[in-house]
């Protein structure tokens, strides 16, 4: 018997507004396999037409991504209490004295543990203190192997991180170290820290930090929403950034420019993307953009702007060419 | 607006907006990524279906919160149990379908003394009898008849309790009463829900029982 389900149909059913009639179809519709995966599709489209709730998505992922992902931090190195017979003992002096050598030669390797994200990628990880880092793509970590339960926390950054550090029982400090020179301290916070060619910037999202920088005697205090910069000629300073949005909105794949310039564009996504933009047009170095915009990935960020600017954006491999829309077309 | 696409023909974009996608069949494009990285077919799952399952678990607990962690849950439970890999038709059937699992069992537990008989939260990946799937619509109706049928005041304020999660001192202040009114408002809605729901649920349990 032909049935008569049709979205329309299903439509009212899922309003609660179906007659008995049609739900009797409806169950003889159901008892295909097929159809059920077509009754929930519609659902599907029925939900999607009249979401009246938002949930946020970032967070809810964000807190799966942490559900799945093993701590890559925690080392626990114990040494097994082993027993070297005599005969083999100068040979095993020798082969330590070897290691010894070795480990002197390559201590980064063997001291430091590293996280790295590829162009485009973004990592989430907890620390084995219990601490979050969210590594933006292109960025290397590096967090000490054999971590003692005293002194402080210390890890190293290459690249863009947002860090939730969780405050211990015995105030142990968390330290971020951008270069020899250069370092960043809390006890138990929110914050960015970015560290490209450019410069070293770090923003305070809450709680406090301290910021030392070997050319200057004393230590920099931070409040939330203070911006700190130091850039490549080694000049620190210190401003009231009311954008937050701005600096880690990259961790919701949501992009926001503020008067961006176009080579600023230019230099995120070389920083990012590792791909190389070619500025065609003129006028374009004079031009700004600001706006927000959701993208899941580099190709989907170059199409909106290209759409909401009225730019033509093409792209040969690492090479991105941009330049206004030809008036005539 | 027009605007022609001026960027490689590259199967991965999507139009401006994420939030739809524009090809012929989103679940082959998110089956197809799974062939390529696993986590990013998981990723495209997710943000396809979340909201859209939080709205729908919705209808059926009534809470944002509770609705997200079912949500969640599933997502989390599909992926560590290794089922995503043995779906062979549609992810959103399974996904719809184990949220309305976990719903109803929720449901049980709040508003039913007695031990449901099918715990099982994980649908089996073939498809299930659709006496069931229509049950499970008609819950969700008569619920949210039920919490309609509320006088309003009453209902006004389950809802801010229930679906927003508001503490009750929020809502008293918010509508001009006492604590104690909105307890008592609660009480009453929660027992008319109970007692609505209560040997509804008993006669499902017993029908997916039989039917399963």
């Amino acid at each position: 018997m032909q049935s008569h389900v049709t979205r329309a149909i299903l439509f009212d059913y899922f309003k609660g507004n179906a007659t008995v009639l049609q739900k009797h179809e409806l169950e003889a519709w159901l008892s295909n396999p097929a159809n059920q995966d077509l009754y929930f599709e519609y659902w599907w489209e029925f939900e999607k037409e009249r979401m009246q709730w938002f949930p946020n998505e970032q967070v809810a992922f964000d807190k799966i991504k942490l559900n799945l992902r093993n701590s890559d931090l925690t080392i626990r190195e114990t040494a097994a209490p082993n027993k070297f017979p005599r005969r083999r003992f100068w040979a095993l002096m020798s082969s330590i004295a070897a290691v010894f050598v070795l480990t002197f030669l390559f201590s980064d390797l063997l001291l430091w543990k590293s996280v790295e994200t590829g162009y485009g990628e973004t990592k989430s990880l907890v620390l084995s203190d219990g601490s979050l880092v969210v590594l933006n793509a292109n960025s290397v970590l590096k967090t000490a192997r054999f971590e003692s339960n005293a002194g402080p926390r210390e890890v190293r950054l290459d690249g863009e991180a947002y860090f939730t550090v969780r405050h211990t029982e015995d105030d142990r400090k968390f330290v971020v170290r951008t270069s020899d020179d250069f370092k960043v301290e809390v006890l138990g916070t929110e914050f960015s820290v970015k560290n490209r060619k450019s410069g070293v910037q770090v923003l305070l999202d809450k709680g406090k930090v301290q910021v030392h920088y070997a050319k200057i005697s004393e230590a920099i205090t931070m409040n939330p929403g203070d911006l700190l910069t130091l850039d490549e000629r080694g000049e620190i300073s210190k401003a009231e950034s009311k954008e937050l949005k701005e600096f880690s909105a990259w961790r919701s794949k949501k992009f926001v420019f503020n008067k961006t310039s176009i080579s600023e564009l230019g230099q995120m996504i070389l920083d990012n993307y590792g791909l190389k933009m070619v500025i065609k047009s003129d006028e374009l170095n004079e031009r700004t953009i600001s706006g927000e915009i959701e993208a899941q990935n580099v190709e989907e960020l170059l199409s909106a702007i290209s759409s909401i600017f009225d730019l033509t954006i093409t792209r040969n491999n690492e090479i991105i060419e941009i330049k206004t829309k030809h008036p005539m077309l | 607006m027009e605007n022609p696409k001026k960027l490689e023909n590259n199967d991965h974009v999507f139009n401006k907006n994420s939030q739809g996608s524009h090809l012929d069949d989103p679940e082959q494009f998110i089956r197809n990524a799974f062939q390529n990285n696993t986590e990013a077919g998981f990723e495209l799952l997710f943000r396809r279906y979340y909201k859209v399952l939080c709205n729908h678990t919705l209808r059926f607990v009534w809470s944002k919160e509770i609705a997200s962690d079912i949500v969640t849950e599933v997502f989390i439970s599909l992926w560590k149990s290794g089922k995503i890999n043995e779906i062979e038709k549609s992810y959103g059937t399974y996904l719809f379908k184990a949220v309305r699992n976990r719903s109803y069992n929720y449901l049980n537990r709040e508003f039913n003394k007695t031990v449901p008989l099918d715990e099982t939260t994980n649908p089996s990946i073939d498809s299930q009898s659709p006496e069931k799937i229509i049950l499970f619509d008609e819950l969700q109706f008569r619920l949210e008849k039920a919490i309609d049928s509320l006088p309003t005041q009453c209902k006004k304020v389950f809802m801010l309790n229930r679906l927003d999660g508001r503490k009750n001192n929020d809502i008293a202040q918010e509508l001009n009463i006492s604590a104690k009114t909105v307890e008592m408002h609660l009480t009453r809605a929660l027992k008319h829900l109970k007692s609505a729901l209560s040997s509804y649920l008993l006669t499902t349990i017993l029908c997916c029982f039989m039917l399963t």
